[in-house]
């Protein structure tokens, strides 16, 4: 069986080498990819339909990516696009995309992958009693679901494969798992589930294979029936066992088990050689089917909007008491919303205390202010965004005013950088969904709906 | 010794939303023996250090890269309104200090 070689290079939009790439390209690839965003940036680009990353900066990946895959006539594969891989996130990256074939004169078919799951669906499955939260977000209910913003399921193979099937030349997907974009090439070749999952998971974080990823050299992986082989593209860099097996490690609780919708990419036994400067083999890796298949979903609901304030607080005297401080500035701000007739419910404020315990909370080992002054972080949180203007025009002058030691004669504590000094940030999301729903096979066309596009 | 005198590098990142996971990782293979055979490195002091329950601390050694793995319960959902480090990137502190036995 010939190999199939896959060129990875890094998450869409961080860029990578332009050498490196482009002796990747050298090496014949039989398709290019790359994943193009995470849930890592919090719950805000699903909820608000932001697209993560600047236009700019996509376009100028894209435009390499999609210049090498025509000149190779092979596909160039990417998911969860936009960075939360929402519809809108998917539509917002398709125009990139057309803008760059039309700007580099390019022309291609285009498979688009949608990947939010509508909320009928999923009420369905939580009556059915399909759907279990990973870790601590309790139970998803239906009520929780209607007061949802937007859900996606992270899609597994099944729509790459389709896609390809489909003849797709681009395929851009909304959420993915990351090895999902990978790895169909590789399981279409007939390359055992075993050794395709492992090989995909290796570069599915592309330059992260490496031993410097600063260095942004693109990957790829020599897939064969037994075995894979990771070797970096830019000249001078290197793949070492280290960093091959670091990969597991990767924002992952179980360096064994990395979970995808039909099963279990399972490195316990895997073996890692390095069989010369800079490549490393691979043998050992498994797939563990899964009885059922499941998808993890995200979702996402509005708590409200905020506003924030940063003071610096210089004056000894305030800092050793600063937790009293604190108390009294928290009650005036109470005060202050009950004369706006806002009932607890409508509004919350917290304080992060640079110089104190800003970073560990409750988990610092060393509370106390030390140092000769903090940064006062203040936040509001209102139900609308009247309640927020509301009480975030009270922030400042009530605790720059606070006098607990009667000793400011009238004058201010919060020493501004900026003015404004009350930004106000706008919507403010949070998880409301992450769980892992069993689905049947045949659902997955009908959840992600490919639309064919000649670009 | 102190784990941050032994390891080469310790960092903290989310797994997901709902957990928190920390690397500890060790060039010197003898080091790297030491501080998992050590028996200091225990599912209850890192209960402790994390407040939570201890069934609920994962402890890996995970050989083909040195590195000791460590995974917590998040006490906030990453982003959620008490966020202090939505990455959980400083989250590793509490385990700088701990003593490694041997």
């Amino acid at each position: 069986m010939e190999d199939v070689r896959i060129l990875a290079t890094c998450t869409l939009g961080l860029g990578f080498s332009y050498d490196g790439f482009q002796k990747g390209l050298d090496l014949a690839p039989h398709a290019i990819a790359c994943d193009a965003g995470s849930s890592d940036f919090g719950p805000y680009y699903l909820g608000a339909n932001v697209l993560q990353k600047a236009a700019l900066t996509i376009k100028r990946d894209l435009g390499l990516l999609l210049e090498g895959a025509r000149r190779l006539d092979i596909p160039f594969m990417t998911g969860s696009v936009g960075g939360a891989g929402g519809d809108f996130h998917v539509d917002g990256t398709a125009q990139y995309v057309r803008e760059v074939a039309a700007d580099k004169k390019l022309g291609f078919r285009m498979a688009v992958v949608k990947a939010e799951v509508p909320p009928a669906w999923l009420k369905a499955k939580v009556r059915a009693g399909a759907v279990r939260p990973v870790g601590g977000i309790g139970e998803l209910t239906e009520a929780r679901i209607d007061a949802m913003t937007r859900c996606v399921a992270m899609m597994g193979e099944d729509p790459f494969l389709r896609a390809l099937d489909a003849g797709a030349q681009v395929i851009l997907a909304g959420r993915s798992t990351d090895p999902a974009i990978f790895v169909g090439p590789a399981l279409r070749a007939g390359i055992p589930a075993d050794v395709a999952w492992h090989a995909a998971k290796s570069i599915d974080k592309g330059y992260l294979a490496t031993d410097r990823p600063s260095d942004g050299s693109p990957v790829i992986a020599h897939i064969r029936e037994n075995e894979f082989v990771l070797e970096p593209t830019r000249p001078g860099s290197r793949c070492t066992v280290a960093s091959v097996a670091a990969l597991t490690l990767h924002e992952n609780p179980n360096p064994y088990r990395v979970a995808q919708p039909t099963g279990v990419i399972d490195t316990e036994q895997a073996v890692y050689e390095q069989i010369d400067e800079s490549r490393v083999r691979v043998t050992g890796s498994r797939y563990i089917p899964a009885p059922r298949p499941t998808l993890k979903i995200e979702g996402v609901e509005l708590l409200g909007y905020r506003a924030v304030l940063m003071a610096g607080v210089r004056d000894p005297r305030v800092l050793e008491r600063f937790d009293v401080y604190l108390a009294a500035y928290r009650s005036l701000l109470a005060r202050a919303a009950r004369s706006m007739s806002l009932s607890e419910d409508d509004y919350q404020v917290q304080f992060r205390v640079y110089g104190k315990d800003a970073i560990l909370g409750k988990l610092e080992p060393n509370p106390g202010v030390t140092g000769h002054e903090v940064g006062l972080l203040v936040e509001v949180i209102g139900r609308t965004p009247e309640i927020c203007d509301a009480m975030g025009s009270r922030l400042g002058p009530t605790g720059s005013r606070l006098d607990i030691n009667n000793n400011l004669g009238g004058g201010g504590l919060f020493a501004y950088p900026f003015s404004p000094s009350l930004v106000k940030m706008g919507p403010v999301y949070a998880w409301s969904a992450w769980h892992i729903v069993d689905v049947d096979d045949d659902e997955m066309a009908g959840l992600f709906r490919i639309e064919m596009e000649d670009v | 010794m102190k784990l941050s005198d032994l390891a080469t590098s310790i960092k903290s990142a989310n797994a997901g939303a709902t957990q928190i996971t920390m690397d500890i990782a060790f060039a010197d293979p003898a080091a790297y023996r030491r501080a998992v055979e050590s028996g200091s490195l225990t599912p209850a002091l890192v209960a402790g250090l994390y407040k939570v329950a201890e069934a609920e601390v994962e402890i890996y050694a995970y050989d083909p890269a040195r590195t000791i793995k460590i995974t917590v319960p998040r006490a906030v959902l990453s982003g959620g309104v008490e966020e202090r480090d939505f990455d959980g990137v400083q989250q590793y502190i509490p385990l700088l200090d701990i003593e490694i036995a041997g």
